[in-house]
């Protein structure tokens, strides 16, 4: 009897050992593939090239949006930082960074290639993560200078095979070292460290 | 000393009694998989693999290689009814197969040949760390054994904190090493675990002091560990952090970690009351 659950027993670890050496090898890869800055991000549809990027603390940013005639986004609108939410209703839209206090402004120069032939829209929140640590949850894109530094609507559904320039603007009041970029798709998990100086 | 260590591990852990514990933990671990969103996620998969259009909508819909980490039993907490049954029932299954040999031994005579045998001090010594393995082992094993369905599920990978799908917050302890060294993570938390359980089933050993009756020490762990749990919940309102719920240190914020730390100390000294009691033994 002892010889028999024994047998069982091998027979069991076997094939669990088997079946879990089957989901890591069949499945799509669950494997985070770090790439270097020169390197394109793979999105299935659509590949994602980081050109440049510049880093700028509150005082950097306030003296650039002054040399291109940019409105501060505190200044023009009535923003509310999410987490000063409780008993304030009085604000025109909401805002994931708090103005008020320091703050460091990331703005990524991508540029953005429809593989297809067919027109498609691409999701930037959705498709592509501007970390800042990993810890911690996605900044998201700011809206509001992210269209007046691109020419065009950088949302627009891009034409077959359209490469397209495009610049966004991520703002936290995180004292972070490094910023990170992270792609999560269905196999294609990728993620690229930026050393924080100009590329 | 290793003579009795082997004795005494084998009296732990080739027995019927544990035996039965580790069936009981193993319908834990395969109730908890089957009960809880996970399932549907790796059910999701597995019909995904095998042609299923429907299936494939979804993945190909929500565009993301779910990973095993994100299914196993601990993520869900209270949520899930296999899992939580089972953190309140631990101390009572940690306890079973070893917990009471001390009294046995005693009332049997056996305790005498082992005494004049080996000496009294590595006598009690091999109980309380014999009772300590035996109790953190039981206590990480249907975490592990879920961990292997999941594993079977799902393939295995690092969690990705932008998803969402993650109950760990940057606030959580260890909320770094999660995102970034799941293998250790887990070590630490088998680890922790262990250590907590074990402490917890010594307790009986501890309470010799109080009770002789076998059947009463059999439930001591797990009536202190659940008063203690109404206590600091109800009591200090602080319901994160008891024993019961912070263990689960997927829970467990840095900023309760210092009171978390506390109880296991408070445990450990209460434990070594066990050390005194025996002095007290008349061979």
């Amino acid at each position: 009897m002892k010889k028999v659950l024994k047998i069982i027993f091998v027979i069991i670890c076997f094939l669990v050992i088997a079946r879990i050496a089957y989901v890591n090898i069949a499945y799509p890869s669950a494997d985070i593939k770090i790439i270097d800055e020169d390197e394109m991000f793979d999105l299935k549809n659509f590949s994602l090239r980081l050109k440049e990027y510049d880093i700028y603390s509150k005082e950097e940013w306030k003296q650039k949006l002054e040399n291109e005639n940019i409105e501060l986004e505190e200044e023009k609108y009535n923003v509310i930082y999410n987490m000063n939410l409780k008993n304030n209703s009085n604000y025109d839209y909401i805002v994931t960074y708090d103005p008020s206090n320091d703050y460091k402004v990331l703005v990524v120069d991508l540029e953005i290639s429809n593989l297809t032939e067919e027109v498609q829209k691409i999701n930037i929140n959705g498709s592509f993560s501007v970390l800042t640590s990993l810890n911690k949850q996605g900044i998201k894109v700011n809206n509001y200078y992210s269209s007046f530094l691109n020419s065009d609507d950088y949302l627009a559904e891009y034409k077959p095979k359209e490469t397209r320039e495009v610049k966004l603007v991520y703002i936290t009041n995180e004292k972070n070292e490094n910023f990170v970029l992270e792609v999560t798709k269905l196999g294609r998990n990728q993620r690229m460290t930026l050393n924080n100086k100009k590329k | 000393m290793r003579e009795i260590m082997k004795i005494e591990l084998k009296r732990a852990f080739i027995n019927t009694k544990f035996y039965i514990v580790v069936l009981v933990s193993t319908i834990f671990a395969i109730g908890a998989f089957f009960t809880t969103p996970g399932f549907k996620i790796a059910k999701n998969w597995f019909l995904y693999m095998n042609g299923d259009l429907d299936a494939a909508y979804i993945i190909e819909k929500c565009d993301y290689s779910d990973v095993a980490i994100e299914i196993w039993m601990p993520n869900y907490g209270a949520s899930s009814k296999f899992y939580f049954l089972w953190l309140i029932i631990l101390p009572l299954l940690c306890i079973i197969p070893y917990g009471i040999t001390y009294i046995e031994d005693k009332s049997s005579g056996l305790i005498n040949q082992y005494i004049i045998k080996i000496g009294k001090g590595k006598y009690y010594v091999s109980k309380f760390i014999t009772l300590f393995i035996s109790g953190g082992t039981i206590a990480i094993l249907p975490l592990f054994i879920n961990l292997i369905i999941c594993s079977m599920a799902l393939p295995f990978g690092l969690p990705v904190r932008s998803t969402q799908f993650y109950p760990v917050k940057e606030y959580n302890l260890f909320s770094n090493l999660y995102y970034q060294n799941i293998v250790v993570y887990l070590m630490l938390y088998f680890l922790i675990y262990f250590v907590v359980y074990g402490l917890i089933t010594c307790l009986a050993l501890a309470f010799v002091y109080f009770e002789e009756n076998k059947y009463m020490l059999l439930l001591v762990p797990f009536i202190i560990y659940f008063s203690e749990h109404v206590i600091i919940s109800f009591g200090f309102n602080q319901y994160d952090t008891s024993l019961l719920l912070a263990t689960n240190i997927i829970n467990l914020r840095y900023e309760n970690f210092l009171f978390y730390l506390l109880q296991i100390i408070v445990l450990f000294l209460f434990d070594l009351l066990f050390f005194f009691r025996i002095r007290r033994d008349v061979i």
